[in-house]
């Protein structure tokens, strides 16, 4: 391969198919005497001119038109299967016009006359240079070929524009993504992809920073031909000429909608789980607060317990708060537990610590209904003390007596969406309740309190019946919290 | 020394309101209202003089403490003590762009409270 540097130093390596020395010598001297350096490989027949080919080491061919058994035609034939790029050049005495016309038809670049060898260097240079030209057009379009394939196999959106912005190119990604092909694109603007969600700000931005000769990378929000909306990563390139005009643009775009919904997912996944982690934290701490505020409460108005008696009522009150929770993880739902099976272990677990009369039974009418544990929570320390203060109004077991007492715990959604809760209780031993056991009596104070205030609910007593005994009826609605995890 | 700062409790916890309520009555302070809901506690103070207001964040209702304070304080400048159960970065730093006197992480010690009252009713005496 000859390379400029070379030429400048005038070194060309030859090969000379002659058999005649003395032409050979003309020739050389010719050269030498226009200050060629030269590297000669002298051949005279086709053997040695094959040989020689396919060692290759030259850059240029001179070859005898006439030789004993072989001609400048064979020897072109052979160098354009061989080595079309080297340029063949025929020296001859005797060609005629039509013999030279068609050596230059199969490909030789030029000829020189014997009798006119003055020719022949500048022939040479001119050959030589010529082919210089001929190796770096075919590098830029070996490049050019090869670039092309990037673009239309690549996997990024490619669009280039004229000056103006009307689209002269897009790859197949573009119209694999976009949904628009080639033809119906080209002689448009890009605005056609635009999805109105982005605003005027957006695009002045854009063309300030091209217009000023610069890249400009940002996130387009795009709609397809079928109207789907999608996200664009591009990067948009003015193309300037040699006089720094922008003559045209260049667009590299990569869909990142699906990265962008990814990204979204994980941002709220993770946001979720802060939220969540914060929720727990907070349930936890508040959990101590009111367990620490029924101490307290006990301490307040009830000085006069036991320790015994003043350990079993709060542990029993701590229970319906745990049980309350366990039944949160029994479900799907960080935030709401079935109060009906709520109410259920609730009161049997009160039940359990209370029992002293075998002729106590405890039935239930429990719908499902879903509550918040904001809700749950109050309403079970509620009816802890309802129900406990409830078995506590029968006297202590007493085998001889055969009357069966019944509590019978029902609970319902009403057509206004309120939950009722009915705690209703057979007379004590067929006695009639007196006024010291209704409801607003100093022992379901709190009961009452949280239903009123923290529930926002109602609590009444109904002692009227003088077969059934009496029923407490709390009402409210679960809708004093917005659901937080 | 009389404690008659006007104190209002903003706590939907019924019962550590009510054990709220006594301890501070025991203390000598007067509890002028006690409410469960933001919206609640911001109508009170239209409606009557606080002198200082005890706000739990995680309420009953649609408004949170801290947005239940910061209607509050457009109303008038009223010292804030939140009482909470969050405990979390982003929660503190909310609270704490109204400036309270204190933020209690429950369970809440009320010597504490006791504590920030005597305090600022060292500082309205001294005023006075």
């Amino acid at each position: 391969m000859k390379h400029s540097s070379d030429l400048e130093k005038n070194l060309i390596k030859v090969l000379i198919l002659e058999d005649s020395l003395p032409d050979l010598e003309l020739m050389t001297e010719q050269l030498s005497g226009a200050g060629y350096q030269l590297e000669v490989n002298h051949v005279m027949d086709e053997a040695g001119f094959r040989e020689a080919i396919q060692k290759g080491e030259f850059e240029i061919i001179l070859a005898d038109f006439k030789l004993a058994g072989f001609d400048a035609f064979g020897a072109l034939d052979i160098c354009q299967r061989s080595c079309p790029e080297i340029p063949f050049i025929c020296v001859s005495g005797s060609i005629g016009e039509e013999s030279a016309i068609e050596l230059l038809k199969k490909g030789a670049v030029d000829y020189v006359m014997k009798d006119r060898l003055g020719r022949l260097s500048f022939t040479v240079k001119r050959a030589l240079g010529e082919a210089i030209e001929k190796q770096n057009k075919h590098k830029i379009e070996e490049q050019l070929t090869l670039l092309n394939r990037a673009v239309e196999a690549s996997s990024v959106s490619v669009v280039i524009t004229d000056a103006e912005g009307t689209i002269e190119y897009v790859n197949p990604h573009f119209t694999e993504v976009t949904g628009y092909s080639f033809e119906e694109v080209v002689g448009k603007n890009p605005r056609i992809l635009k999805s109105g969600n982005q605003k005027t700000d957006f695009y002045d931005e854009l063309w300030n920073t091209l217009l000023s000769g610069n890249d400009w990378t940002g996130e387009f929000h795009n709609k397809k031909k079928d109207g789907a909306l999608f996200w664009e990563k591009a990067v948009i390139s003015p193309i300037l000429n040699s006089s720094g005009e922008i003559i045209q643009f260049v667009a590299i775009k990569e869909d990142i909608t699906e990265r962008k919904k990814l990204l979204e997912e994980l941002v709220s996944t993770i946001s979720d789980k802060d939220k969540l982690v914060r929720e727990l934290a907070h349930r936890s701490f508040n959990n101590m607060q009111v367990i620490q505020a029924m101490l307290e409460y006990k301490l307040l108005t009830k000085p006069e317990l036991s320790l015994d008696q003043f350990v079993i009522d709060i542990s029993s009150k701590i229970q319906s708060m745990a049980l309350a929770q366990r039944e949160l993880n029994n479900g799907n739902n960080l935030s709401r537990i079935d109060l009906g099976a709520y109410l259920k272990i609730l009161a049997q677990d009160i039940m359990e610590r209370n029992r002293q009369n075998a002729n106590l039974k405890m039935t239930f009418d429990l719908e499902s209904v879903q509550v918040l544990l904001d809700t749950a929570l109050p309403l079970g320390i509620a009816i802890n003390e309802l129900l406990s203060n409830a078995i506590a109004s029968y006297p202590s077991d007493n085998p001889k007596r055969r009357i069966i007492n019944e509590i019978r715990i029902i609970s319902r959604v009403l057509e206004s969406k309120d939950i009722e809760i009915c705690i209703s209780q057979t007379r004590v031993n067929g006695e009639h309740f007196n006024n010291r056991d209704f409801i607003l009596d100093e022992k379901n104070k709190l009961a009452v309190a949280m239903v009123n205030e923290q529930l926002a609910g109602t609590i009444t007593v109904d002692a009227t019946n003088e077969t059934t005994g009496r029923t407490i009826k709390i009402t409210f609605k679960d809708n004093r919290y917005s659901e937080r995890v | 020394m009389s404690r008659n700062l006007k104190i209002l409790i903003v706590e939907d916890e019924v019962l550590t309101a009510i054990v709220m309520k006594k301890k501070l009555e025991n203390a000598g302070y007067q509890v002028a209202q006690s409410v469960t809901t933001g919206e609640d506690a911001v109508l009170t103070v239209k409606e009557m003089t606080i002198d200082i207001v005890l706000m739990d964040i995680r309420l009953a209702g649609e408004i949170d403490g801290i947005e239940a304070a910061t209607k509050i304080q457009n109303l008038r400048e009223i010292p804030i003590i939140f009482l909470t159960g969050y405990n979390d970065a982003e929660t503190k730093k909310r609270a704490n762009a109204l400036e309270p006197l204190a933020i209690l992480i429950k369970p809440v010690e009320m010597t504490d409270v006791v504590n920030i009252l005597e305090r600022i009713q060292g500082d309205n005496s001294k005023k006075g």
